[in-house]
């Protein structure tokens, strides 16, 4: 339950925080910290992948009616709703990770939970950026903000995440 | 029944994937102008390609009907030209000459289609001063006709080989018919059915074709031998005539089936065998039986009219 309210609060939040603050912000013209997308990213991977799939379709639907961009957020989180089922695995594998009911930075630590969204971001990105331009001539292009994209996604977010996490350890201290 | 449920639920997620998938392509298409663009550039090209594609095989496989459409088209400009040479010629109180009838055919030569524009041109002028001595164009279109016809079966491996074509009765052919090729003579109508009719070709052993040479008033008969299937043997042609290696072979103006003039062969060998007074011509035949694919069939109307002034002789005799 408290689980449940947890990413609930983590998905209106950095919706919340996309909409009001980072819409504002187009970082050299060219890249937009779509930071709500880690909150797909961080939700439980033991969730049926049917019902993320439809979570992350509803998610990016609407953060899409907020941007009268319709179907654009949607079709990336989709795409990333649909391979993370198969990544997720692929990447326990490798880990040896023994708690694969949920993935969280506190167990994982910062370079393993790093190697597995960043793939996911990039995804996410890299269809955006792509559905924007719909053109393969410019894909080193894409590729660059898709790269960079990440970067301030996962920078951003991590810094969220430690703010607000580093400050309930400390509390809890 | 179960089993095929059980693979969509197995497929579920992919399932999911592409409905949210076409969702939002969709919503993104109907909404988004640029993306509408893109969109309708891309099936426009897909489009223009597919088609571009399809209008190349679609060529490829229409080829026959094109060839039909251009042999019905020879077909009516034969008919039409041999019209006109034979008025020119009745015009300039000639008969019919046999060179000219070569212009028709593809493996004439330009001296000859040069000859026959010359011929034309000066019956033109005798046509200006007389009219009187050009029969009516309704009776030169009633000598011979010609009618395009598609070979569907051919054999050329036996002694006694025949054709068949996709035209009948119902098209107009009767027995005794003469068949051309693009490149001369090919044989005569044996059977008629409804639809179809069968040929007696020059490589048929019981063939026997009236022909002569070039420029020379000698005629004899053709006939096949056997053997190579482009030699045929033309005989009676008297020895005082001139044959020489290369001469053309033309159907002669006796024949029943065939117009003056259409190309048989050319003169390959010739001698003249001992205590006779006749050649013994080995003729190089210019079609290539093998590969005959579109012919013409030769409706001589007035070929009744002739077998029965002929019988008339024949029994007054």
């Amino acid at each position: 339950m408290i689980d449940l309210m947890r990413y609930t609060a983590w998905l209106a939040v950095l919706m919340l925080l996309q909409i009001i603050l980072l819409d504002q912000m187009a970082l050299l013209g060219l890249i937009s910290p779509y930071i709500y997308v880690f909150a797909l990213v961080i939700l439980p991977v033991g969730l049926p992948a049917w019902l993320y799939m439809t979570i992350a379709f509803g998610y990016g639907l609407t953060y899409d009616a907020f941007t009268a961009n319709w179907g654009y957020h949607a079709l990336a989180c989709t795409l990333l709703a649909y391979i993370r089922p198969a990544w997720v695995r692929w990447f326990l594998l490798k880990s040896r990770y023994d708690d694969p009911g949920s993935i969280r930075l506190n167990s994982l630590g910062w370079a393993r939970f790093l190697t597995y969204a960043s793939p996911l971001i990039g995804v996410h990105q890299f269809s955006l950026y792509f559905l924007e331009s719909l053109s393969f001539t410019e894909i080193h292009w894409i590729l660059l903000r898709s790269l960079a994209g990440v970067f301030i996604v996962l920078l951003c977010s991590l810094g969220l995440y430690a703010t607000l996490y580093g400050s309930a350890t400390r509390q809890n201290n | 029944m179960w089993s095929i449920l059980n693979y969509l639920y197995r497929i579920r997620l992919h399932i999911l994937f592409v409905l949210y998938l076409i969702i939002a392509l969709w919503m993104l298409l109907d909404t988004n102008p640029y993306h509408q663009s893109r969109w309708r550039s891309a099936i426009v090209e897909i489009q223009g390609n597919t088609l571009n594609r399809l209008n190349t095989w679609r060529s490829y496989w229409g080829l026959r009907e094109a060839n039909e459409e251009l042999i019905e088209q020879l077909a009516i400009a034969r008919t039409r030209l041999y019209q006109e040479q034979f008025i020119d010629s009745t015009a300039s109180g000639k008969l019919p000459q046999i060179k000219s009838f070569d212009s028709l055919f593809t493996g004439s030569n330009s001296n000859n289609k040069l000859d026959t524009l010359q011929t034309q041109a000066s019956t033109k002028r005798e046509s200006d001063t007389n009219t009187t001595l050009i029969p009516k164009a309704s009776d030169a279109s009633s000598e011979y006709k010609f009618i395009a016809a598609r070979v569907v079966g051919n054999s050329t491996i036996h002694r006694h080989n025949y054709m068949i074509l996709n035209r009948g009765a119902t098209d107009g052919v009767k027995p005794r018919m003469g068949v051309t090729g693009p490149k001369g003579a090919i044989g005569i109508v044996d059977q008629v059915s409804d639809h179809f009719c069968s040929i007696i070709t020059l490589i048929h052993s019981k063939a026997r074709l009236s022909a002569g040479l070039a420029k020379k008033d000698a005629v004899g008969t053709l006939f096949w031998e056997g053997g190579m299937i482009n030699r045929a043997t033309l005989i009676d042609i008297p020895m005082h005539v001139p044959v020489k290696k290369g001469d053309t072979v033309y159907t002669s103006a006796y024949s029943l089936t065939f117009p003056p003039g259409v190309p048989v062969g050319r003169v390959h060998t010739h001698r003249i065998p001992d205590g006779e007074s006749v050649y013994r011509i080995g003729v190089e035949l210019f079609t290539d039986f093998r590969s005959v694919q579109y012919v013409h069939l030769i409706d001589y109307k007035k070929r009744e009219e002739r077998l029965r002034l002929e019988d008339k002789i024949a029994n007054d005799d």
